[in-house]
């Protein structure tokens, strides 16, 4: 009896260690699992939503598809734009700055100019936007456009038209960042470097004096410098002025994407309350030769 | 003994699952919110000509906030249970007094989450050069909304011709009952015709370019009472007007073609001295 009783009571004590082993096992199976899958999820999540922003972004392009072929008909064609839109051209990591850039870039049906789309990722931020450089737009201009009378007279003319200022931009990762102060001056300086130098790839212009600087502008003019004698007449006196800023510490000139002939002047303005903002701005676009409908 | 132990191992493990299936999903909903927000304040980052002025966005933190407070909120929001769609309306206008500038966004549950800009009428006069009695003022919509809607097409499968009626629905629910626009419907080209012509109005139809306007009604008056096509008013209610069509493509596909039409006597100049 005593036997019975001592073998039932390990038994007893035993099946008891079983449930809780099995229920601790079954607890942590499911947190496994939970959390794999959850990480797994996570994971197709963020490109998701990567890919449907990136593809947003796109969609709101000014002009995109404006007068080709639009985004309509075969499952197909979805397809197809759609992949290369998404398609990261380039990519830089930036440890010091906890960043990610990355390059979309595509080409339009008609012939366009290519439209980029840039984005940053970091701790909490995923930002995309559309990167437009000095592109022409031939615009069609009268009192009669989109009439369907075909006699009508219609005046085509180019004019620049840089649709999305890239100040915003630069402004929104500042905020997002946290480097909106003169503490971050250097953080600021390194993404102005991601972006137009290792992402882009744009030549920047450099001097220790104004005039060095000046002839490394006329030097980089495409054409030759005797293209400037068919420009304006306020390009040669934009050139000097770039010169003169370039040389400044809180100024850099790049070449554009395009390399038409006109400049990106990046500017650090220290605000009051040693708040910081950059202005972006394009230069001299008065001798461009870039046109895309 | 041995039940009440397995009965207290599965409540255990049941309480776990729902306290951790709790907190996935509140995440889930603040991850959705995190993303609709970053979606849409992109899309507004994204729109042409976005303060367009010397003070960029920028500099104040509270200023930044501020504006994307004002961006972020819903100007109107419908949901349509038959199609599963929300749409949102997003306004604002900048700091440089323009037209407002809307975004829409469109989402269906947690499987579709879209937005774009919205752009109705506007004008971008140049205000530059003339060229002797034509009007140098252009008027560039800049994004072109059938891709937008055909997006929309593609991402719900709605794309083909079984479904012309969801595509139908997708026109009311925007152009209707998103944004309020007004419907101009009749069953002939004569009725059709003077209902358009009555809002415009106010219209100087002795100006240059009043005679293509006229061409334009009557063109419109015969193409609205066509059964695939619908004819709005734009938001800013000049003298412009939203035509839809649902257009057949082959091997059983639709589009949706949204355009602007009989812009010619335009009145809206805003802001325009910022631009170029």
């Amino acid at each position: 009896m005593h036997t019975a009783l001592s073998t039932s009571n390990v038994i007893n004590s035993k099946m008891e260690k079983i449930d809780y082993q099995s229920s601790f096992l079954s607890i942590t199976s499911v947190l496994i699992l939970l959390s794999c899958t959850s990480d797994a999820n996570k994971k197709d999540q963020k490109n998701i939503i990567y890919d449907n922003l990136i593809f947003n972004i796109a969609l709101s392009y000014p002009y995109y598809h404006y007068g080709g072929r639009q985004f309509r008909g075969t499952n197909e064609d979805f397809k197809t734009e759609k992949q290369n839109i998404l398609q990261k051209r380039q990519t830089i990591k930036d440890d010091s700055l906890g960043i990610e850039l990355a390059l979309h870039k595509w080409t339009s049906y008609g012939g366009d100019c290519p439209k980029h789309i840039i984005s940053v990722c970091g701790e909490n931020m995923l930002f995309a936007f559309p990167f437009s450089d000095e592109y022409l737009y031939d615009v069609l201009y009268s009192n009669v456009t989109d009439t369907l009378d075909p006699n009508v007279k219609q005046i085509r003319d180019s004019e620049i038209l840089q649709q999305v200022n890239l100040s915003p931009q630069l402004n929104h990762i500042l905020f997002e960042k946290h480097w909106t102060t003169t503490k971050s001056i250097a953080k600021v300086d390194r993404l102005i470097t991601l972006l137009a130098d290792s992402l882009l790839h744009l030549y920047e212009f450099k001097g220790k004096d104004t005039a060095e600087f000046k002839k490394d502008l006329l030097r980089n003019i495409p054409g030759g410098v005797e293209r400037i004698h068919t420009c304006n007449s306020a390009y040669k006196k934009n050139l000097d002025w770039l010169a003169r800023e370039g040389v400044l510490d809180n100024v850099r000139i790049f070449n554009t994407l395009t390399g038409g002939g006109a400049y990106w002047k990046f500017t650090i303005v220290t605000e009051p309350w040693n708040k910081i903002k950059i202005v972006a701005t394009i230069y001299n676009s008065e001798c461009l030769e870039v046109i895309c409908i | 003994m041995q039940f009440s132990k397995l009965f207290c191992a599965l409540t255990t493990l049941a309480i776990a699952f729902i306290t951790l299936s709790c907190g996935l999903n509140s995440n889930k909903d603040l991850s959705r919110q995190i993303e609709y927000d970053n979606l849409v304040f992109n899309t507004a980052l994204s729109y042409p000509y976005y303060n367009y002025d010397i003070n960029q966005f920028g500099g104040s933190r509270n200023e930044s906030e501020r504006r994307k407070k004002i961006i972020l909120k819903k100007a109107n929001s419908v949901k349509d249970d038959s199609t599963g769609l929300e749409l949102s309306l997003h306004t604002w206008t900048d700091s440089t007094g323009d037209i407002p500038k809307n975004i829409i966004s469109i989402s269906i549950a947690d499987r579709f989450l879209f937005a774009f800009p919205f752009y109705d009428e506007y004008f971008h006069g140049t205000a530059t050069a003339t060229k002797d009695t034509l009007l140098r003022e252009d008027l560039l919509t800049h994004a072109n909304l059938s891709q937008q809607l055909n997006h929309i097409l593609y991402e719900t499968y709605w794309n083909t011709t079984k479904n012309t009626a969801r595509a139908n629905r997708l026109i009311t629910l925007l152009a209707d009952s998103l944004l309020g626009l007004k419907e101009y419907i009749a069953s002939d080209t004569a009725v059709l015709k003077r209902a358009l012509l009555k809002d415009l109005d106010g219209v100087d139809l002795n100006q240059p370019c009043a005679r293509y306007l006229k061409k334009n009604i009557d063109w419109l008056a015969k193409e609205g009472v066509l059964d695939n096509v619908r004819i709005f008013n734009t938001v800013n209610g000049r003298y412009g007007f939203w035509k839809f069509t649902i257009v057949t493509e082959l091997h059983g596909y639709i589009s949706i073609i949204a355009t602007i039409h009989n812009r010619e006597c335009y009145e809206i100049n805003p802001s325009a001295s910022n631009i170029n």
